[in-house]
């Protein structure tokens, strides 16, 4: 009899289920590119509460969208844009002003250091830069010290251990071997510095495929896979598709009707049209339209 | 005879200064929303820094793209790069020298060259939460030339002192940098008015020169603290025809450039 290796292919609603109300989660991918949306839009239909998002180290309207829908306490990331959408993004923006969500104010360089301390099992990376900020006044996190070998000044900046990184790239094989196309961003430290990681791809590939080209492979031994064709939508997807300029101004427009006059309106209408109604990710590419979906080809 | 530009505009003005301050040997990274930087670093690459090596992005390592686009950190723009940089690895040799040039624009900016990206007002009950300060904060701290750039020169950008430390320029002036232990720092600020340096030993911004049609007066009107003010005040080193060639028909036919003047309006 021959035993056959145990595949961790799961759907979107099994991963969203792993997330429960007061975790600490980490959102890979890059401001306009590679987010794991099919996974945090089902986050959001279950109504999770509580959580401490660990984002990319420049997080963008995935981010924004789930503060908006009342999930985020607490968020750690250095940067909260949209590039040319808007400078800043909207919900986030209201959600501080309002007092409603904490920020772990951080720059990159910090952020990667409390993942590497987290992944190297210490419970702080001594850093040199930001040294001269405001940072470590209004972060009680970070403190400054004096380097026992110098006596120069340093920061500590402390472990973030997310319970799970939740990432999205391009390929994976049935067992957990993941191969991003492009740089892959700073997944790898999520990856890193997580307990326990789900990788949403857009194809599942045969383990042979990724044995003709180890050197693509990017993360092994996650503990599950998404399948989820156009899972980044509206965001990019290198080597699969562009970002959806037009769904991310409808969002924009959405979210920044309520962070500039209050009126929560079009921001609860989105969430309608797009998150709670459609059951299923297929279900809300429907709604999307194939028309759309197919005219965002990459080149 | 190297023949000048008759005609340019403001934009134009600042990508070409900018340019000019890339030397062939640099390593110079991008951020978001960085249309003139990027511009600049293409433009220097193609006439007196052909060795320049533009980190785009901060990923795409001497990309070669297409003309600019409407974003400065799409996956595009690091077409046919030699290497891909993963971030978390660019922060653990960014010591080494490498990467030794990075440009800054931030919402405040003040008379040493602080600047602020984060909050304004006070950080615990912010008027305004801004999007944060992404690399700047560790870059500054980190012994590189630092040029700052903005396209909205008013008294509500350049403040007498950040509300927020962002990132280090020359904190509190004289020596205060250094004796942190910080090297290098803010070399030059290029706004939509007039071209900045800091004084040596103050360390205080000094007026350098300034753009064709505006005076001294109007500079320091729109500026939120007393700068330092030579006798004599050149009018910024003109364009030549090749530079606003190049910048028009190869590197951003598009006008890209010109949305940092529109984004920047529609900040708040």
């Amino acid at each position: 009899m021959v035993l056959e290796r145990k595949s961790l292919v799961i759907d979107e609603r099994d991963a969203a289920s792993w997330i429960r109300d007061g975790m600490t989660i980490a959102i890979g991918g890059f401001i306009n590119s590679s987010h794991p949306m099919a996974i945090v839009r089902q986050i959001i239909r279950r109504g999770v509460k509580g959580l401490t998002v660990v984002g990319p180290a420049s997080g963008g309207l995935d981010l924004d969208l789930l503060i908006g829908a009342g999930c985020v306490r607490k968020l750690v990331t250095a940067y909260m844009g949209g590039e040319h959408y808007c400078p800043v993004a909207p919900m986030f923006r209201a959600a501080v002003e309002r007092g409603e969500l904490e920020v772990w104010e951080c720059d990159e360089g910090m952020y990667y250091c409390a993942l590497r301390a987290a992944a190297q099992g210490l419970p702080f990376t001594p850093w040199k830069a930001g040294i001269g900020t405001s940072f470590p006044e209004i972060n009680p996190d970070i403190k400054v010290f004096n380097d026992p070998i110098t006596g120069e000044p340093l920061l500590a900046i402390p472990a973030i251990k997310p319970d799970i990184a939740i990432i999205y790239a391009a390929h994976a094989d049935p067992y957990g071997n993941v191969q991003h196309i492009g740089t892959g961003f700073g997944d790898r430290a999520l990856w890193r510095a997580a307990d326990r990681t789900i990788v949403q791809v857009e194809r599942i590939i045969p383990n042979e495929e990724v044995r003709k080209n180890p050197l693509a492979t990017s993360l092994y031994g996650v503990d599950a896979i998404v399948r989820a064709p156009y899972g980044s939508h509206p965001f990019a997807a290198p080597g699969y598709y562009i970002e959806d300029a037009e769904h991310l101004r409808e969002y924009v427009a959405a979210a920044t009707t309520y962070a500039k006059y209050g009126d929560r309106g079009p921001f609860e209408a989105y969430l309608r049209k797009y998150v709670l109604e459609p059951e299923t990710h297929a279900d809300y590419l429907q709604v999307i339209g194939i028309k759309r979906l197919i005219a965002l080809h990459e080149y | 005879m190297v023949a000048i530009a008759r005609e340019y505009t403001i934009d134009e003005l600042m990508v070409v200064t900018l340019a000019r301050q890339f030397r062939s040997e640099d390593i110079v990274l991008n951020g978001t929303v960085s249309f003139i930087p990027v511009a600049a670093i293409l433009l220097a690459r193609a006439t007196h820094a052909p060795g320049l090596t533009w980190v785009a992005g901060a990923v795409g390592v001497d990309a070669q793209p297409e003309p600019l686009i409407g974003n400065t950190l799409d996956p595009t723009m690091w077409k046919r790069c030699v290497m891909y940089l993963p971030q978390e690895h660019m922060w653990s040799y960014v010591h080494r020298g490498v990467l030794e040039t990075f440009c800054i624009r931030g919402a405040q900016i003040d008379q040493y060259g602080n600047i602020n990206n984060t909050v304004i007002g006070d950080y615990a009950r912010p008027k305004v939460r801004l999007p944060g300060s992404a690399g700047m904060g560790d870059m500054g701290s980190l012994d590189k030339r630092i040029f700052i750039w903005t396209t909205t020169h008013t008294p509500r950008t350049f403040v007498e002192r950040v509300d927020f430390r962002s990132c280090a320029g020359y904190l509190d002036g004289g020596d205060s940098r250094e004796r942190l232990g910080l090297k290098n720092g803010p070399q030059l600020v290029i706004t939509n008015l007039c071209v900045m340096d800091f004084e040596p030993q103050s360390k205080r911004m000094r007026l350098k020169s300034v753009h064709p049609g505006v005076t001294v007066e109007e500079v320091q009107a729109q500026t939120g603290f007393p700068l330092i003010i030579p006798k004599e005040i050149p009018r910024t080193e003109p364009p030549t025809v090749e530079e606003i060639c190049l910048l028009r028909e190869v590197i951003d036919p598009h006008g890209m450039r010109r949305r940092e003047f529109r984004s920047a309006s529609g900040r708040e």
